[in-house]
This record gives C-alpha cells, structure tokens and sequence, in this order.
C-alpha cells in the first residue's frame, strides 16, 4: 500500500531564503506522525506544501496516492483530507454551526449526518455553549478548537494539524490527544506539528525533525529516542545540546532584593497615584553596603527610610 | 511620565508610521513626502492667506458677513473633523492606551499623550493656521476689540478635540465587541450622511422658492410693461403725448419698472439675510461651536463680554469633558467599569436561521448553493460591506430628494427607458468594491475555500451569486422608485427589469478576473486595503471607474435601438427594447458560462497568491 504522504525533495524558497530545502518525507498509513522543529525551522511551509495551501518551488508531493496540486486528483484529496493550518481557515462572520454546517455541506455529507457529527464535536470540544458567537468574537484557543471540529468533521483519512495544541485548555488538550489516539487506531493517518514535545511522545508513532529547512531525521519515535527523552534527542538533533545557555549579563544574585523593594515602593504610588508597578531595570544598581532601598530582614515590606 | 518617555513615544510613532510607508512601496513614500509637503505649504500659506484676507477683505464688511464666514469656517471645519473620525474609527489605532500601560508610565502620562496625538490631524494641521491668521487679520483691519477671536479659536479647537476624545472613548467601549464594532461604524455613517443631507435638503426648498419668486417677478413685470403701453395708449389718444413718441415712453416705464422690482428684490434679499442671520446667531448662542463665530461678532460690535464667557465657556466644557474621559479611562483599566453581561443563550439547533442554512437554490448544485448562503450571510454581517451598500442608499437619497423636490418629471416617452439603466449602472458601481475584490473580505477564511474539495467554478459561482440579492435587489427597488416618477409603459419596464441580470453577470466577468488576478486584503471593519499593493489598488480603481462605460455599452444598444426608431416612427418600441434584451441577457448568460470555465483555471493556479494576499490581515 502506498504511504499517506510522500515527497520528493521538496522544496520551497522565498526572496533570496531557502525555507524549505529538498525534503524527502514518507508516512505511512496509520501511523502519527509527529513533526518537529525549532521555530522557523520549516514545519508549517512543509505542512501548507502538502495540504495546497502554498505552492512549492520545486520537489513532488504524493498524498494518498494523487498530487495535491493536479486540479482533479488535488480536489479528490481534499475530499479525504482535513487540515487545521496555522492561521486557522475560519470566516468571521460565521459561527460555529454556520462554519461547521459549510464545511459538510462542501464534503455533501446529507443534512442529518451533519447535524449528528456537529452536535457530537461541540459537546466533545466544549463549544455547544457559544454557538452563537461569531467566529471573529471567539478567543484564540475556541477558534483552534472550532477548526478541529471542521477538520474531522467529514471524518477525512487524513489529518493534517499544525500545531493543535497551542492555546488549548488542559482538559480539551487531554481530549484531542485521546480523539487522535484512536483516530490514528482505526487506520486513519495523522500529520501533526507541535512544540509541545511531551505530547508528542506521548501519542505520535513516528517522528520526523526538520531544522534549517533541511529534514535531519524521520524513524519511529523508539529508534529516534534510542533510550534518552525525545527532548535530548530533538536538541541533539537540532545541534544545541551543549551549548550553554547564554545568561544575560546585568543579572546578578543581589538585584532581586532591590527590585522586590521598588516593586513594593511603586505599589505605594499606585494607590497614590494611579501609577502602574515600575521596574527597577533602569536604575543604576547602588553598592552592596547601600541597604536604604532593601527589604529589612524581617521581611517588612515597609522601607527604612 | 517624563521627556523621555515622551520622546520616546513620539519616536515609536514616527517608527510606526515610517515603516507603513515603507511597507506600501517605493511609490507610496514618493507620495507620502509629497502629501507632506503640500500639507505644510498649505498650512503656512492658510495662515497668510488668512492674516491677508482679514486685514484686506474685511475691512469694510458687515457684521453679517463676519458672522456667516465664521460660520462657514466652522461648519467646513467640523465637516472635515467628522469625516477624519469616521476614518479613524474604521482603522486600527497606532497607538491606544493598551499599549502603553505595560509601560513604566502613569495612566495618566498615556491619557494626556493619547490626548495630545489627536492633534496631529490634518483638519487641524489646515484650518488652525487660517483661523489664526483670520483672526490676526480682522484685528488689524478692525480693531483690537476682535484680538478676543484668537482665545475664542483656541478654545473652540480645545473643545472640539476634547469632546471628540470623549465621543472616541465611549465608541471604542462600543466597539471593544467586534460584532457590534461594524454595525456601529455604519450606523454612525449614516447618521453622518444624514446630518450632511440637511443642507442639500434645505438648499433644495430654497431652490424651489427662488425659483417660485422669479417667475412672480417675470409676471410682475409683464403685468406693469402691459400696464405702461395701455397708459401710454391712453395718453396718445388723449393727446398728451405724441404717437412718435411711443417707443420712448414705453422703454422708459419698462426700465423703471425694472428697476422698481430690482429694488423690491433687493429689499427682500436684505430681509432674508437679516432674518438668516437672526438664525444663525439664535444657532449660535444654543450650540457651543457657535460661541465663536458669535463672540467675534459681538466683539466687533464692542461688546467683549460674550467673546469672553464664550471662550471661558468653552475652555471649562473641554476640561469637564477631559476629566470624565480620563475617570472613565481609569475605571477601565483599574477594572472598575460596570459591564452589562450579554448572556449567550443556548438554543436547540433546529431553527429557521439552521434551515436556511440547508436550503439548495434552484439550478444551483449543492456545494455552489453552500458558498452563495454562507458567502451572502457573511457579506450581510461584515462592517465592510455595510459600508460598501451604504453607497447605492446615498444615491438612492440624493436621488429621491431630487425627484420629490421636482415630482413627476416630464420625459419623452421614447427617452424613459435611459433612466432606469442609469439606475443599473450607478448600482453596479457601488456594488463594484465588493464584486471586483470577492475574496478579500473572507480574509482567513479563503483558506476554507482553498481547503474545499469543490471545483473552483463553483466558488466563482457561489460567490457571485452571493452578492447578487444585493445588487439585483437595490437595482429593482431603485428601478421601482423611478417608474413612479417617471413612468415607461410595462414591456420596457420588463425588458429594463431584464437588464438587470443582463448588466450583473458581465459585472461577475469582470469583477471574477479583477478577483483572481489583483486581489486586496482588506481591513476587518473597513474597505481599506491592508497591506495596499499600487497595481492592485490602481486596477480596482480603474475597473470601478471605467466599467460602467465599457459594460453598459450592450444595454445602451439595446436600449438605444428602439429609441431612434421610435423617435422616428414616432411609437413606441417597447417590444423592441424586450426583444433586445431578452437576447442580450441570453448571450451574456453564455459568455458567462463559458468565461468562468476558464475562470476556474486561473483561480486554481492562482489560490494560494490570492491567499497571501487575502489572509493574516492583523489585527
């Protein structure tokens, strides 16, 4: 059987900037795979390449067996897939029934079958309670959660998600990661983004790390891991592992004191004044002696002036 | 706050702006240095211009004109001020008060700098220097008595700009809801278009009684002159005067009768003015911008006492309107503000708005009839397009007024027909904005479509048949209207109720290709492009501009036709225009079904520019 997602040094440049640089990406069938990566090392312009959000430069994509961007497969495709982009794919003025009742009536699922899945997603994603709000009025967070809903709605085969998890309560993230586990267990396939590299080794099957534009590893999420915590081997395989963290130079172990005490002394002002907390950034730091602005040991907040 | 963070601020904004300008090309920075330019041209020679005209034309004038100039000034000024708040309010601010509390600065520094921003406005940057030099103007031409003006400007501007802040604040609240936001900003354009109507409206009434006095005048005179040949007669026959001498006397009663009802007029224009005047300064004591125009005036006259209550009067409302916006602001942000909650309701989904949702139009497939209904029910919710549909209702006004103030028009049969398709045609260029930049309004949710497993031909369909309630709908109401003024006999009220789609769907040819081909992102709340592209922009312009002459051209041939013949045959040719626009409607509705074909290719090779272009519109 054909892998779900095949490419072929794809690639993708922008003015004078490789964003993505001859990737060579495969996917099984039923599998989760989760894709990796610092910021801006590629992941949502590979995504967006193979759901025909954005044209690449150069490379072939094959999904489910079409190219994406052939005008009759490409629409055959999108029949079976479901994508939740980056920036969303929501009209404003719609609300959730609206878009979601769109979204089926483009698939031509039948009015009762549209009804059904939406009622079930609203419930599960905890949005039937401002189904009359429109799309533009929803936090960041309910507007992820409504383009999941539209993503599985016509129950594709597969899932394209950049990053589902971003801006997603606790408890519906717990509730999409079990929806995809099992999603992922009738034989559909799952393509998901994340920086959230706990969640990613908690559900994905496979794992793919893009860095640079450039794909440095796709394996299973055993033979990545290798015995160390996906988070060692992502920042091994990003090259940043033994590199120390940089500290800022003006941090010192004894600023914290004086800053607690203008915090405390500004506060005064607020009630005074309406003057907002101000930090102390800007003052010259005093000699180590100088205790008129300190805290007293006791732990008053009260200065000893 | 202190001068650094001042400087700083005023640095930010200049950065802002900067980068703006920079973002919108090369071009668009030539012509911003331009615009800047031209503006402190006119600002210095506004203040000459007025330091000039005071000492000058004013020398010798009456109070009456003083007052009807001020008057006028702060009318324009007023006029001007309101149409830059009704474009402020559409756009993003640059820099609001939000942005700056997480700043070491008092909410009090970011209120009185938020405050003193408005200033910078163009209405200001023009009319102060003017207003100023006026009044230096009329001081040296008249006295030192109207030095008082210049208080009187300055607390005219104070309370003008401090009103305004606080009408700002309590409409940002407003719109802090961003479902009420766009009905907001159309509602206030409303009210705005309304007020300015006023004087069309009273200037419409004038017209109509000037007009009415002239002819009693012209018959005044013709009765006189008739009553000066019989006298003249009279004395021929009499013999007091010779027979020879008739055209004499005659020219003469005609000219002093003409000059009698000169005279008279003049009389009655000196009256209308003073009882004009008597109304203005009546405005003027009730209404506080008045106070200016009033206080000069009166000061002119000698009396210094109202100039200065005026001025003092002013002063005081801007302070107490200052002061509730900055106890208001800080209710806000100290988190003190009462708010009514709006309670979402939960409501079974089986509703009629849920129903319209399913409906499938007729000879439409499922998935074109799912983009027209859920493409129209958020085009009829977008603020922008609100805005856009505002345009056909000042038509419709200025229109209506015209015709109620003239009632039945007395057209040529053969000519009537012409009225209507005018009707088409300015319709169709309001419409324009929406129809030529079909996918900049849906923004992110382009990307829906670019998603969709539908052929792309049903998207151009969906979306034109969308917009097409609207502009089919305000074109028949509108061809209603003038059909009761001015009446055509029925075949050709078919045949321009033919036109109609007829003019629409070469409108959709067109406005498909402006569509894929030039796409603009569009402001949320506004018809402003986001991030405006010159050939775009340029393009749209042109299209709205020139099509009304290149797509009516099929209707003027088939409304042209019948009205030579029947000019010439001298009947009427009804079944003519019918005929003409039965096959023309038939012909276009080909072409369209053939153009979107290829339409449909252009758009898929051209999605995902369109979207670049269309969504990630901030904020």
């Amino acid at each position: 059987m054909n892998p779900a997602i095949r490419t072929n040094n794809l690639t993708k440049d922008f003015e004078g900037f490789r964003a993505v640089n001859q990737v060579n990406l495969t996917v099984e069938r039923g599998s989760l795979f989760g894709f990796l990566g610092p910021n801006g090392a590629g992941k949502s312009t590979t995504i967006k390449m193979l759901t025909g959000i954005l044209a690449p430069s150069s490379g072939d994509i094959d999904l489910l067996g079409g190219n994406p961007w052939d005008p009759v497969e490409g629409i055959k495709i999108k029949k079976q897939t479901g994508v939740v982009p980056e920036d969303l794919a929501l009209f404003d003025n719609l609300t959730a029934r609206e878009y979601l009742t769109f979204v089926g009536r483009m698939h031509l699922l039948d009015k009762t079958t549209i009804i059904q899945r939406s009622e079930e997603l609203l419930q599960l994603l905890k949005l039937e309670g401002v189904e009359k709000k429109l799309a533009v009025e929803y936090s960041h967070g309910m507007k992820k959660k409504l383009a999941l809903a539209a993503a599985l709605l016509p129950n594709p085969d597969l899932l394209f998600l950049d990053e589902p998890f971003e801006g997603v309560d606790a408890v519906t993230a717990r509730v999409i990661r079990d929806l995809l586990t099992n999603y992922v267990a009738r034989g559909s396939t799952v393509f998901v983004t994340s920086h959230v590299l706990e969640i990613v080794e908690r559900i994905c099957t496979h794992v793919g790390i893009i860095a640079n534009g450039i794909l440095v590893e796709q394996s299973s999420l055993e033979e990545l891991r290798k015995g160390n915590s996906l988070e060692q081997r992502f920042l091994q395989l990003v090259g940043t592992v033994d590199e120390p963290t940089p500290n800022l130079t003006w941090l010192d172990g004894g600023r914290s004191l004086r800053e607690a005490a203008g915090v405390f002394e500004n506060t005064a002002e607020l009630s005074g004044e309406n003057e907002l907390p101000r930090s102390d950034a800007h003052r010259p730091l005093e000699p180590p002696g100088d205790t008129k602005n300190s805290i007293p040991a006791s732990g008053s907040a009260e200065s000893t002036e | 706050m202190n001068l650094t963070h001042f400087v700083a601020l005023i640095q930010l904004r200049y950065h802002l702006t900067c980068n703006q300008v920079k973002k919108a090309g090369k071009l668009n920075i030539v012509i911003s240095i331009l615009a800047i330019i031209c503006g402190l041209i006119c600002s210095v020679s506004a203040f000459f211009i007025g330091i000039l005209g005071g000492a000058v034309w004013f020398q010798d004038v009456s109070t009456t004109t003083i007052l009807i100039t001020w008057n006028v000034i702060v009318a324009a000024f007023l006029a001007m001020w309101t149409v830059g708040l009704l474009v402020e309010l559409q756009q993003t601010e640059l820099m609001s008060i939000d942005k700056l509390l997480h700043l070491p600065i008092s909410l009090r520094g970011a209120f009185f700098l938020n405050y003193s921003s408005s200033f910078v406005n163009t209405t200001i940057i023009l009319f102060t220097p003017m207003m100023i030099g006026l009044s230096l103007g009329m001081t040296l031409a008249r006295g030192w008595a109207l030095v008082l003006s210049i208080p009187l400007v300055t607390g005219f501007l104070f309370l003008v700009t401090t009103l305004t802040y606080q009408l700002r604040g309590w409409l940002a609240r407003i719109m802090e809801n961003k479902r009420t936001r766009g009905s907001a900003i159309a509602i206030i354009t409303i009210v705005f278009i309304m007020l300015t109507q006023i004087p069309n409206l009273i200037n419409l009434r004038y017209q109509g009684s000037r007009r009415e006095r002239e002819r009693s005048r012209e018959i005044q005179l013709e009765e006189i002159k008739e009553l000066g040949r019989m006298e003249v007669d009279a004395r021929i026959l009499a013999g007091e005067i010779q027979p020879e001498e008739n055209g004499y006397w005659i020219s003469e009663i005609e000219s002093r009768a003409t000059e009698q009802l000169a005279e008279q007029a003049r009389r009655e224009k000196d009256e209308r003015v003073a009882y004009a005047a008597g109304v203005v300064e009546t405005v003027d004591a009730y209404l506080p911008p008045g106070w200016l125009p009033l206080g000069v005036v009166r000061a002119d006259q000698g009396n210094w006492i109202p100039g200065l209550l005026g001025s003092a009067a002013m002063f005081a409302i801007g302070l107490v309107s200052l002061n509730i916006s900055y106890h208001s602001s800080l209710r806000k942000y100290m988190g003190m503000e009462r708010r009514r909650r709006r309670s979402v309701k939960t409501s079974p989904f089986k509703s009629k708005l849920d129903l319209f949702s399913y409906t499938r139009l007729p000879l439409a497939s499922e998935q074109v009839s799912a983009v027209a209904i859920f493409s129209f029910r958020s085009l009829m919710r977008a603020p922008e397009s609100k805005m856009v549909l505002i345009f056909p209702l000042i038509v419709g006004m200025l229109g209506g007024s015209f015709l109620i103030g003239k009632g039945k028009i007395d057209v040529p049969l053969v000519l009537r027909s012409w009225i209507p398709l005018g009707v088409i045609a300015m319709t169709m260029f309001g419409i324009a904005q929406i129809l030529f930049n079909q996918f900049g309004i849906d923004r992110d949710g382009f990307r829906a479509f670019v998603l969709s497993p539908i052929n792309r031909r049903d998207i151009l369909m969906g979306k034109n048949l969308a917009i097409a309630p609207l502009a089919i709908g305000i074109c028949l109401v509108m061809i209603f209207v003038v059909q009761i003024f001015v009446p055509q006999e029925f075949l050709s009220l078919l045949a321009t109720g033919l036109q109609v789609p007829a003019v629409y769907l070469l409108y959709c040819i067109l406005g498909n290709l402006i569509s894929i081909f030039f796409p603009m992102g569009i402001k949320r709340g506004s018809m402003q492009p986001a991030n405006p592209r010159l050939v775009s922009m340029l393009i749209m312009i042109v299209g709205i501009m020139v099509a009304p002459a290149i797509l009516m051209i099929p209707s003027m041939i088939a409304c042209g036709i019948p009205s030579i013949v029947g000019a010439a045959t001298d009947r009427s040719m009804g079944w003519l225009f019918l005929l003409l626009s039965s096959v023309q409607l038939a012909v276009v509705w080909g072409a369209y079904r053939k153009i979107i074909n290829q339409q449909e290719n252009w758009l898929w090779k051209r999605e995902s520019k369109i979207l670049d272009v269309v969504a990630n519109i901030p904020e």
